[in-house]
This record gives C-alpha cells, sequence and structure tokens, in this order.
C-alpha cells in the first residue's frame, strides 16, 4: 500500500501539468548558449512536411526548474538551400507547467533544417540552435 | 607508329566521352530503405482526403459545385461574351490553355497553371495573392484583360437568368433582387465602373459584394473535384511498396525508373516536388528569366502583401471562417528571401501542361530540365537551387520518368466537359 502511494507520488512529481506534452518524450531537445535545455513536442508526431501544425516548447534550467514568463521566438531555415522558413511561427500563449505554444509551424521540404529558438529572460538574451533531419 | 597510337587515343577518349553521356548505368537491384519511403511519399495513394474550406461554407456541397460547373463554362460571364474560366483552363489540358501567357479579353501577363489538385494548395496564384480558391475564381471576373466584367453585372446575370437565379437560391438562400443598379460598377474598374460604384449606397454594395462572393465560392466548389488519377508511376509505387525487390514492372520502363532514382536522388527534384502532388504548394525561386517585355517579378514577397490586404481573403467580412481558422493567413512569412519566388507547380499530367513555368518562358520538358541543370543566376534575388551535373542519358531518363505522371483525372467525366444546355 505504502509502496503504491510512494508510486503515485512519483508519477504525479513527474508528470508536467497541461499539454500534449505530457504523455511522452519530446520530439527535438538541444541546449541553449546558456545551458538552458529546451525540449520540443509536436502536434504533429512524427514532424511531417507539408502540414500547418503547432509545438509546445519547453525550457528547463540546469537545476530542472521550469523556465516560466521568458519572451519565446523561433527562426529557422534550411542552410543547405540558403532560405527560411515559410511561415512565421510564433509563441501565442504559455500554458501551466511551462509550456509555450508555438503556432503556425511548417515545413515544405525533406532534408537538414535548422531552428532557432531565442529566449529573453530578464534582460539576458539566450538562444538554441535545433539541428534536425525530414 | 606515333601516329597510329594518337589516332587510336583519340577514338578511345572519344568513344569514352561519348559513352558517359550517353550510356545508361544499369539500374541497382533494389530501392533502400530512404528511397522506397520517398517513392511511397509520392504516390497518389497517400494522397489525404481533401482538405476543408473553413471560409467558403458551400465548398462540398453538391448544389454548389454544380452551379460553379455552369458558371465555370460559361462564356456570359465575360464583357464581350467570348471569355470563361474554361477559355484558358481546358479540361483537355488539364485546365490549362497550351499558350505562354493567357488569352482572355487581352494578353494575359501569366501562364494559366493547372487547376488539378489545387484544392490543396493553401495558396493561388503563381505569387500566392489570394488565400483561397473562392477569392481567386473572383479576380479574373474583373480583370480588364481576363473575363472584363464586374460584380454589379454578375449580379444582374443571377436575377435575371433563371436557371441561375434558382440555382443561387438552393444554394445560398435569397438573391437579393430589389437593389437598384446601375449598368456596370465596380471598386476595381475603371473611372466610370469606379464612380458609379461609389454612387451606390452601402447596404447595396455590400450585397452586390457578397453575391460577387458567392459566385466564386460556387466555382470553387465545382474546382475541388478536379483531382488526378492513378498514373503509370502510382501502379510502380504500388508494386515497390509491396514488394522492395520489384526493379521494373511493365508499368515503367528501365529508363523511367533510373529516372526516378535521379529524381528523388541525384536531381532532388524532390525537395520542392514532394508529397502526392509532387508540390509543396510553397514558392521558390528558381532563376527563371523574366517573362520578356516584363520587369523580373518580385513572386511571394509581393504576393503575400496583396493577400493580406484583400477583402475576399480568409478574415475578411465575406469569409465563412472565423479568425481562428485564418492560420496560413496569419503565420505566413513575408521575408526578402521571398523576391522572385513562385509557387511550385504540381508535375502530375504534366506532359500536358506545357509551355512551362510562372510566363511560360520555357516550351519543352527538355529545356526545364536543362534550365535546372544549369541552374543560372536569378535576374532578382538568388537562385535556391545549384546545378545539377547531370549526364544528357539522365537528363532523358528523368524526362521519361516525368511522362509517367499523365493519367485521365480521377474526376466523374461530366464534369470535364461544357453543359449541354
Amino acid at each position: 500500500m505504502r509502496f503504491r502511494s510512494i508510486v503515485l507520488l512519483a508519477i504525479i512529481l513527474t508528470t508536467p501539468a497541461g499539454g500534449v506534452a505530457a504523455e511522452r518524450s519530446s520530439d527535438y531537445s538541444a541546449i541553449s548558449v546558456g545551458g538552458l535545455q529546451i525540449e520540443i513536442f509536436s502536434t504533429l508526431s512524427p514532424v511531417a512536411i507539408n502540414q500547418i501544425h503547432s509545438w509546445q516548447i519547453r525550457i528547463t534550467d540546469d537545476r530542472k526548474q521550469i523556465v516560466a514568463n521568458a519572451q519565446v521566438s523561433v527562426t529557422g531555415g534550411m542552410p543547405d538551400h540558403n532560405h527560411g522558413l515559410p511561415t512565421q511561427p510564433q509563441v501565442t500563449s504559455q500554458l501551466e507547467g511551462g509550456f509555450y505554444v508555438l503556432e503556425g509551424v511548417r515545413f515544405h521540404m525533406p532534408g537538414r533544417w535548422q531552428i532557432i529558438v531565442s529566449i529573453k529572460l530578464a534582460g539576458e538574451e539566450d538562444r538554441a540552435i535545433i539541428d534536425f533531419q525530414l | 607508329m606515333s601516329k597510329k597510337l594518337l589516332t587510336i587515343a583519340i577514338v578511345l577518349i572519344a568513344s569514352g566521352v561519348t559513352a558517359w553521356n550517353y550510356l545508361p548505368l544499369p539500374n541497382p537491384a533494389q530501392w533502400t530503405e530512404a528511397e522506397i519511403q520517398l517513392i511511397d511519399s509520392l504516390s497518389l495513394a497517400n494522397l489525404p482526403l481533401i482538405p476543408p474550406d473553413p471560409s467558403n461554407a458551400v465548398a462540398d456541397l453538391e448544389q454548389a459545385a454544380e452551379l460553379g460547373y455552369r458558371l465555370f463554362f460559361d462564356t456570359r460571364l465575360s464583357s464581350d461574351g467570348n471569355v470563361a474560366c474554361a477559355t484558358c483552363h481546358q479540361p483537355e489540358l488539364m485546365f490549362t490553355d497550351g499558350l505562354r501567357l493567357s488569352m482572355g479579353a487581352a494578353l494575359g501577363t501569366r501562364n494559366a497553371p493547372s487547376l488539378v489538385g489545387i484544392a490543396y494548395s493553401p495558396w493561388f496564384y503563381w505569387d500566392g495573392r489570394k488565400d483561397s480558391q473562392w477569392a481567386q475564381a473572383l479576380a479574373p471576373l474583373e480583370a480588364e484583360i481576363e473575363h472584363g466584367s464586374d460584380r454589379v453585372r454578375l449580379t444582374k446575370l443571377m436575377q435575371t437568368d433563371s436557371p441561375y437565379a434558382a440555382l443561387y437560391q438552393t444554394v445560398f438562400g435569397s438573391l437579393p433582387v430589389q437593389l437598384t443598379l446601375p449598368e456596370s460598377a465596380s471598386p476595381l474598374g475603371n473611372r466610370t465602373q469606379q464612380a458609379a460604384w461609389k454612387a451606390m449606397d452601402a447596404p447595396t454594395r455590400r450585397a452586390v459584394s457578397q453575391v460577387f462572393a458567392n459566385l466564386g465560392k460556387a466555382i470553387a466548389a465545382y474546382q475541388r473535384k478536379l483531382i488526378p488519377g492513378l498514373t503509370a508511376f502510382d501502379t510502380y509505387a504500388a508494386a515497390v511498396i509491396a514488394n522492395p525487390a520489384t526493379r521494373q514492372p511493365d508499368s515503367l520502363s528501365a529508363s523511367q525508373v533510373a529516372g526516378l532514382r535521379i529524381f528523388i536522388g541525384k536531381a532532388q527534384c524532390v525537395s520542392c516536388h514532394n508529397g502526392p502532388l509532387f508540390t509543396n504548394s510553397e514558392f521558390h525561386n528558381t532563376g527563371v528569366l523574366a517573362v520578356p517585355g516584363q520587369l523580373p517579378a518580385m513572386g511571394r514577397y509581393d504576393g503575400i502583401r496583396l493577400a493580406r490586404e484583400d477583402p475576399f481573403n480568409c478574415t475578411g467580412e465575406f469569409s465563412d471562417a472565423t479568425a481562428s481558422d485564418c492560420i496560413e493567413l496569419r503565420f505566413a512569412a513575408d521575408s526578402n528571401d521571398l523576391v522572385g519566388a513562385h509557387k511550385t507547380p504540381t508535375l502530375r499530367n504534366l506532359t500536358l501542361t506545357a509551355p512551362y513555368m510562372h510566363g511560360g518562358q520555357i516550351d519543352t520538358l527538355r529545356q526545364v530540365l536543362q534550365h535546372y541543370n544549369d541552374a543560372p543566376l536569378s535576374m532578382l534575388s538568388h537562385n535556391e537551387a545549384k546545378p545539377l551535373g547531370l549526364r544528357p542519358v539522365e537528363l532523358r531518363q528523368l524526362e521519361n520518368f516525368l511522362t509517367s505522371l499523365t493519367a485521365p483525372l480521377a474526376t466523374a467525366k461530366r464534369w470535364l466537359r461544357a453543359p449541354a444546355d
């Protein structure tokens, strides 16, 4: 009985509140220049080309604490083709549990993509580069 | 003796160069897993259901398609009675016209793109200046060089033609009949038409624009029925998916199979011509020369700005969408790298849709492939494509493969010929 309670407590403690991300591992992740952990949870998983969709971005610091209320923006493109994203995704809201909702994400070509997540918090600027293949 | 050796050397070198240029290499025994995935991604079997258009409440209504079908082939929609949508979008040419630049009431400035499968695209026109099929369908009706008509005349046609009036009322409810209308008026017309438009009161202007928007919605409902049919490539793709060891069933020749490998591999055509419609419906600058007599076009850079200003766009008063439905318009990019970028066209049925490019600048498929093999500098901004270095035999194989993408449409035949009455 006691064991069950501990298991239950452990599940509660390790499950982030809210968001599609709660039940699964991230689609992409990276460590920012300043040492923040950036995790991407896509509503379209696995990420596929030619479909507009949204992401949830979770940012945690080196003590695994959620970084909330930051100004988060995303740019990117295909370095090999010398062009940017076909859309201008924007963070439109912040959910409980530190998830930033990024709307308007689309990739239109297979190949190597690079996403730059910029984070502004308390006057400090930080950025992470996420590289992946579609 | 040395002369003989020299002759042999020259013959050997010449034979080597000729063989390199013109002799095909044998196809590998089997496709790789990555290649099979790409082939599968291009197969028509993976074409999803037609996406909904929240901005058009009648998009999937059969009677709206019927009305749109009649409008599409009707030359009475033009000021001189000679031009219909079908003038430049002819069913037998996969809804193109075979011309470099289209000819409506006068010579146009763009090549007529195929309408087949276009309902899957979020953007319309080569520069994407419209964000729905119905908003696109409206523009030619009032363009002086196309139909050259106007929304008041079209409203009057709906009021006075009883079959149209009946169909319109079935689809959209009431047709405003009590309006006092000038002979011709439009906010986009010539000076006289614009003055007549300004003289109309606001409720009348709105009622007329609503009828006009509805005609576009009906035409769009019809165009949503234009879906490509299964081609030799799709038959081949099905065989490869079922059995990866498949090399060459009857559906494709050895040369076409080699061309497919180049398409998804060395030439990277699949970068932009991807998915079951062989298009990403996005905008790219590929260094195509300006249309003769025209300045190089700004393409999507201007197109997205025009789409945002369009009173008939997804967020406009004539759209049936809620603001949250309009995500394409809301998040569309407008950056400098869209200067000179034009929409990737579908490659399905391309043997029937020459000439090619936004201004019909290139007459033949072979010349198109040569263009991409050379990847010339762009007149505006930069060419995203890089030279391919394909040998002549590879270009021929690629061309042969592309001919396997033509097939009769999946659309019922009755929609592909003008109404009998």
